[in-house]
């Protein structure tokens, strides 16, 4: 079941920033080959929408994979108090290694916005924001797409807004309060945005991928089909660089690894999920598994960023510049976070240059951090660190005792990209429509 | 946990700390040794949320009052 017109499956690393065909911000060629949303239509309720995305299933995509169902409900019934609520699409994906946010923004940000506009008009906002990276064409790209839909009645005005900063700045508190202040910090929850988001006011905050797969939910729908499972996308990254693909749930790990057109390993090690995801060994079983039958607690994929390493790969080094990386991410907001995270790294790092570290230390240490910030950052740093742990034994026992004589590939980079804009990770701005 | 009597009350109560807020002075782990413990780096690490004997609720909203930062907090919270 191909559902994206533009089928997204290995679209090549340097194609990421251009449209796949034709041109993506043009609404009369996307509302021809999808069709057009009637929120005119007294179906347009919070209660058919909900329906609609748990026909569906439709969870985020922004790693968390919290029901979307749920989330609007949470939201309709805090603004029924009388507080008009907010929506937020988010495509600033903070996961260094994932770009699929991106490449649907290229390639259908129409979806996104049919998406978006259902919401709105289900829920009774009454303004919406797209955060993205920083990123002067891409604003202006989709600055295009925006100008080129109808006007309506219950389609409130949308900002766009250009977000550049660290990896917290993706979480939900911290997109609160860029947009509340310009600066992303993650908040103390509750209450949640949901309750209380940008101007206290109730604040729906969704995964750009979510609402493209709610507005084709939503398509598929009015052409008859009732219910069904959606496809979705991911970023895979072997030595020879990146793809983002698509993939359906009756597919497996095989499938993806077969993008990169090389045989897959016989000892498969991959990085599941990503900088907040784990490192774990796969066996042939699991790598045959259709995606659907995999319990989550064997594969968690989160926005779908997989990372495959060679068999004779330095798991240890490839590991350390990610701990390393999330370790100078703390908002250095919380004690446990703020000191933690760094400890461990530099622990670790000790470990990697054949120097004093403890791994029983790391492991008591990485214990204590579970729940202990505003945000999850400790507890994914926390997990991380683990997998590591668990998954690169054997490399870490070379590393103390022996000497490391597998090969660092470098695949994952010593800095991570974070946007578009490499130079200037501090600077936020803003802009508005 | 020593002396007290069990709270009947159809509400519980539970400590709660702002991480942000927080800044491990740990006047909640001198005084609630049994509920909370330091980690590594000096900061309260909730090991008991609950609130179970009168002793221990005496103690949380002492702790309450005493937290220079406002991080520490007793929640009454609806019995499941
Ligand atoms: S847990 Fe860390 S990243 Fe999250 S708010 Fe606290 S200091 Fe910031
Ligand atoms: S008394 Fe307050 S500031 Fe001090 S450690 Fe406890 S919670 Fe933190």
């Amino acid at each position: 079941m191909t559902i994206l017109s533009h089928d997204l499956r290995g679209v090549g690393w340097s194609s990421l920033s251009r449209p796949a065909q034709g041109d993506p911000t043009d609404f009369s060629e996307h509302s021809r080959c999808f069709g057009s949303l009637d929120l005119d239509s007294s179906t347009m309720q919070p209660k058919e929408i909900t329906e609609l995305a748990e026909r569906w299933s439709i969870a985020g995509r922004g790693g968390a994979g919290f029901p979307l169902a749920r989330k609007i409900s949470a939201v309709s019934s805090a603004s029924r108090l009388g507080r008009s609520p907010i929506v937020v699409a988010n495509g600033a994906e903070s996961e260094p290694l994932s770009y699929k946010d991106r490449v649907l923004l290229w390639t259908h940000p129409h979806l996104v916005l049919d998406g978006l506009e259902l919401i709105c008009a289900a829920i009774g906002a009454r303004e919406s924001y797209l955060c993205i990276h920083e990123d002067d064409t891409l604003y202006g790209y989709l600055q295009a797409a925006v100008d080129r839909r109808p006007d309506h009645s219950r389609v409130p005005p949308l900002r766009l807004v250009e977000i550049d900063g660290g990896f917290v700045s993706g979480q939900e508190t911290s997109l609160v309060s860029f947009l509340d202040s310009g600066v992303g910090q993650p908040r103390f929850q509750p209450p949640r945005p949901s309750v209380k988001g940008v101007r206290n006011r109730p604040t729906l905050i969704s995964n750009v991928e979510t609402l493209a797969r709610l507005a084709q939910a939503y398509h598929q729908d009015r052409s008859g089909s009732r219910s069904g499972t959606l496809s979705y996308l991911g970023t895979f990254w072997t030595r020879k660089g990146g793809v983002v693909y698509e993939v359906e749930s009756s597919h497996s790990l095989n499938d993806v690894l077969a993008l990169s057109g090389e045989p897959p390993e016989v000892e498969l090690t991959l990085l599941v999920g990503g900088y907040f995801g784990s490192f774990q060994r796969i066996s042939n079983t699991l790598r045959s598994t259709p995606l659907e039958r995999i319990p989550s607690t064997s594969l968690r994929l989160g926005a779908g960023v997989l990372v495959a390493f060679p068999s004779d790969a330095c798991m240890v080094r490839e590991a350390m510049r990610v701990v390393r990386y999330l370790g100078s991410q703390s908002a250095g907001q919380c004690g446990p976070c703020k000191f933690g995270l760094p400890s461990i790294a530099s622990e670790l790092e000790s470990i990697v240059r054949g120097g004093e570290g403890s791994i029983v230390r790391i492991w008591e240490r990485t214990r204590q951090l579970p729940g202990r910030g505003a945000c999850s950052m400790p507890d994914g740093f926390s997990q991380l660190v683990q997998s590591v742990l668990h998954t690169c034994e054997e490399e870490l026992d070379d590393h103390v005792h022996r000497g490391c004589t597998r090969v660092d590939y470098g695949i994952i980079p010593e800095v991570p990209r974070v946007g578009n804009n490499d130079d200037d990770a501090v600077g936020q701005r803003v802009r508005r429509h | 946990m020593s002396g007290g009597t069990r709270g009947t009350s159809r509400r519980r109560l539970r400590i709660q700390i702002d991480p942000i807020r927080c800044d491990g002075y740990g006047y909640c782990v001198e005084l609630l040794p049994e509920l909370l413990s330091f980690d590594d780096w000096g900061y309260p690490i909730v090991n008991h949320s609950e609130l179970g004997t009168a002793d221990e609720v005496a103690l949380a909203k002492r702790v309450e009052h005493l937290c220079p930062r406002l991080a520490f907090r007793v929640l009454r919270e609806a019995k499941p």
